[in-house]
């Protein structure tokens, strides 16, 4: 067999519609860490993630012709849409299955992202936070372009919008994050005192 | 413009991927492969092939050259002959040659 080690992902792709396994299993070792990240900070657990990035793939194996080169949309902009959907699609899902409060509470208790939640500090907890209360849409554009470094264009791509449109998910994304870091003292209020530094201070 | 944003969101961790990921993908992709070939139709043709590669010979004209020669040889030692005087066959015959003398018990009475 050829080597695939060192192929594009346009290659890959082409290997995979042929049904060259071997081209399939480059192209997973070689994202599935990126997919996974980028799952984690749309669904906020490891388990949902790590299904999410699953069954995206699979379905990859499964349709590789859902990916046309002939768009122009490079393979890693159009996956992320495929991982992005995916991850809102589950999110909605859970939230109707838990939609019963006590159900939540047993839940939260037994969810791998209670662990970690007592690790992280104060402040990445309040971040977390008010990233997850963001409208889904926006918190797709905000992460898509701060923390996976896709550009305006690619992010919006991967969204199926214009690249005004994510500009207005982008803006609105964030003044509702400073509002919501005002509101928990994280940023300088209009004093330009920081009160999250004074309230730790004092504690 | 939003510069105070934007540094608070830097200071966000980077999850890591549990360990193994990309190796239970794959395994799952080859489940999922197992299964389909598994679920698909068995149609009358299929039995067909699956009858006839039975029998299918991988290299016939050597085949049929070795059974050639093998013959030739037998033919020409002459032991395909004493093969037959000696097996059973030779005295099966000898056996229905004395049954044709011996005298019907029914035709006596």
């Amino acid at each position: 067999m050829a080597e695939t080690g060192q192929d594009s992902d346009d290659i890959l792709m082409g290997r995979i519609r042929r049904g060259d396994h071997g081209a399939f299993s480059v192209l997973v070792r070689r994202h599935s860490k990126m997919f996974y990240a980028a799952a984690y900070r749309m669904c906020g657990d490891v388990q949902g993630s790590e299904d999410t990035v699953q069954e995206a793939f699979l379905k990859l194996w499964q349709k590789p012709d859902t990916w046309d080169p002939a768009k122009g949309t490079k393979f890693t902009t159009w996956f992320y849409r495929v991982v992005t959907n995916l991850a809102i699609d589950r999110q909605r899902r859970e939230k109707k299955k838990f939609a019963n409060p006590e159900v939540m509470n047993v839940i939260a208790d037994r969810a791998p992202h209670a662990d970690q939640v007592l690790q992280t500090s104060e402040e990445e907890e309040i971040l977390e936070r008010a990233i997850a209360a963001l409208p889904e849409r926006q918190r797709a554009a905000l992460n898509l372009c701060v923390y996976e470094g896709l550009s305006n264009k690619e992010a919006a791509d991967a969204l199926g919008i214009g690249v005004k449109a994510l500009e207005s998910l982008l803006m609105r994304a964030k003044a509702g994050l400073r509002e919501e870091f005002k509101r928990e003292g994280l940023i300088s209020d209009l004093l330009g005192e920081n009160t999250y530094e004074r309230r730790r201070s004092h504690v | 413009m939003y510069e105070d944003v934007n540094k608070i969101l830097g200071r966000r961790a980077v999850p890591e991927a549990p360990f193994g990921l990309a190796e239970r993908i794959i395994a799952a992709s080859l489940r999922l492969e197992a299964k389909r070939e598994i679920n698909g139709k068995i149609t009358l043709g299929d039995l067909w092939q699956a009858f006839t590669e039975m029998f299918a010979i991988p290299q016939p004209a050597y085949a049929l050259a070795i059974a050639l020669i093998i013959g030739l040889t037998m033919g020409v030692t002459g032991q395909a002959q004493a093969f037959f005087a000696d097996d059973g066959g030779g005295q099966m015959a000898a056996t229905f040659a004395l049954a044709d003398d011996t005298p019907d018990e029914g035709a006596s009475l």
